[in-house]
């Protein structure tokens, strides 16, 4: 285990990095339009004998565009299309003429950074799987929720406030508050309230939560309870389920909740495991279930990781900062383990959810676009959100 | 990864002796026959820690719950920090015959937290579950002798001596 004093100064170390991206990053959005050669788009006015007036320019229909009646037209070997659009805007018989633009993708690039307290002091998490930029791209919507399996969410919470939408006990604890101290957390960094000028940011910045209770005051559930909270997240409109838990045998009851809900279209997130092994942790397994790992802030596999080539893509999880249940001056802290890491696949889900994508496509922008693949024992690398957001959208 | 950490109480000591943290929890103690209790429960010191297993009765009736409590005390004269993979932070084991038919932990989920327990010197933790003579696929055992251990489940497991007890 390292020591805490080496970990104080990498993250000092960490922090001072991040501040020189910040301030090398300078926003703009490039556009790059340009001509199809040979091609211009004429709308006629009703009426007009196109066929003479092809005739007299030495140009063709190449095709109609139904409903609106434009025709691409096509020139002459070396005529300048800007010409051309000049000498058929001047004919009395025509509406309009125009170049026929190539459309690229606008590339984006710039940075979004949140106003929370802590963002650029504790979270180099954000830093490590380029979320501002992603921000900059988007910044989720509140319609799309993320079901947090867990032990319950502080709700009243100053960094949660409004953000928890639906809730559910199937724990055997008698409240849906948060007595253990993970659930908080988790959801704190899947999607507390950012820039809201106070606490943390979470990676799917305006998401909505759901607290599906599943585990106990003291940590722990059965796979029924686990069970049913995916199913009830499933059919209550979750488009995204995280689940920081896990257990050593694996359960036909749990896999079938699993495979309900993938086929509802609802992309399931689950931490790996802390064992140090490639050990199967469930449901984190299940072949539809995404698995993440856990990396610390040197992008490196977390001491404590659990790895494997069944294991798909890894997040931050070592030495997290995030929303706690106790009262103030203690409602922040850090926690390590692959239950702080798999809510960032989760919140970045939700990103790419908001976008408008499909549960397949989702999973294809986080599992195609890691940073450092090849460089750990698992299938993928460390999640790189703008990266992701900026994958081809497939609705 | 050290899952045991113990300190004396100054800063500048905790903050520069950290692998000798480890040398001084793992200070092996002799069980000396005096400590060993009443035939229900279970000694077993290593590493200065005291894991005991106590149960509410040597012998059962058929489908009679048995209430299984672990107790771990600090019993070194420094704070202990044992650190755990994920929420869970003890387990049970019934065995027959040596051979395990039923685990605590078989069918629950953990939060996958590394989570951490601290001791002062000379206190004590005790987890407390119920063992409703079922295997573990849920089918109730025969009547019979089992063997009952209560594990701390660090890294290395800290586990308690077995405890027999009878199903008739």
């Amino acid at each position: 285990m390292k020591s805490k004093f080496f970990k104080t100064t990498f993250f000092v170390v960490a922090k001072l990095f991040a501040l020189g991206f910040l301030l090398q990053s300078v926003s703009h959005a490039q556009a790059d339009i340009e001509m199809v050669p040979g091609e211009i788009l004429v709308k006629f006015n009703a009426g007009a004998d196109v066929r003479n007036i092809h005739a007299a320019n030495g140009t063709r229909t190449l095709e109609v565009i139904p409903r609106i009646n434009v025709h691409v037209v096509g020139l002459g070997h070396g005529v300048d299309p800007i010409a051309a659009v000049e000498r058929f805007n001047k004919n009395p018989n025509v509406e309009y003429a125009e170049v026929n633009g190539l459309y690229y993708v606008i590339h984006t690039s710039g940075v979004s950074v949140p106003n929370d307290t802590y963002f650029d002091s504790d979270q180099w998490n954000m830093y490590s799987i380029n979320a501002t930029s992603a921000w900059y791209v988007t910044k989720g919507s509140n319609t799309v929720k993320i079901a947090i399996l867990d032990t319950g969410i502080q709700s009243n919470h100053e960094d949660l406030s409004g953000k928890v939408v639906l809730s559910k006990n199937y724990s055997k604890s008698r409240t849906l508050q948060d007595k253990y101290g993970h659930g908080t957390h988790v959801a704190g960094i899947a999607a507390a309230a950012t820039n809201n000028g106070k606490g943390v940011a979470g990676v799917g910045y305006n998401c909505s939560l759901m607290n599906v209770k599943v585990l106990n005051d003291k940590g722990s559930g059965t796979w029924s309870g686990i069970a049913n909270g995916i199913i009830w997240a499933a059919d209550n409109g979750a488009k995204v389920i995280n689940m920081s838990l896990g257990g050593y045998t694996g359960s036909s009851t749990l896999e079938n909740a699993v495979n309900y809900a993938w086929g509802k279209g609802v992309v399931v997130v689950a931490a790996a495991g802390n064992e140090e092994t490639n050990t199967p942790l469930y449901p984190a397994y299940y072949g539809n279930v995404i698995a993440v790992a856990a990396t610390d802030f040197l992008d490196e596999l977390a001491y404590f990781s659990t790895f494997g080539n069944w294991v798909d893509v890894a997040a931050p999880g070592d030495f997290i900062p995030s929303t706690y249940p106790l009262p103030y001056p203690y409602n922040y802290v850090y926690l390590s383990g692959t239950s702080m890491a798999s809510p960032h696949v989760a919140g970045l889900a939700c990103l790419l959810a908001s976008q408008g994508r499909s549960r397949d496509n989702i999973r294809a922008a986080i599992e195609n676009t890691t940073l450092y693949k090849g460089s750990y024992p698992i299938a993928n690398g460390l999640i790189d959100a703008h990266k992701a957001v900026d994958y081809l959208i497939v609705p | 990864m050290g899952f045991t950490h113990c300190s004396s109480v100054t800063h500048f000591v905790k903050l520069l002796i950290v692998i000798p943290f480890l040398v001084g929890c793992a200070r092996q103690e002799i069980i000396s026959a005096k400590e060993v209790p009443k035939t229900l429960s279970s000694v077993q010191n290593t590493e200065g820690l005291k894991v005991e297993l106590n149960l509410n009765k040597p012998s059962y009736k058929l489908k009679e719950p048995t209430i299984m409590i672990l107790t771990v005390t600090n019993k070194s004269k420094e704070t202990c920090r044992y650190s755990f993979r994920s929420s869970q932070v003890y387990d049970f084991v019934v065995k027959e015959d040596n051979k395990e038919i039923w685990r605590w932990s078989a069918d629950e989920v953990f939060a996958q937290v590394i989570t951490e327990l601290t001791l002062a010197p000379g206190k004590s933790e005790s987890f407390e579950e119920i063992w409703e003579q079922v295997d573990n696929e849920g089918k109730n055992v025969r009547a019979g002798k089992y063997q009952v251990i209560g594990i701390l489940a660090t890294q290395p497991e800290r586990i308690s001596h077995p405890v027999s007890i009878e199903i008739r």
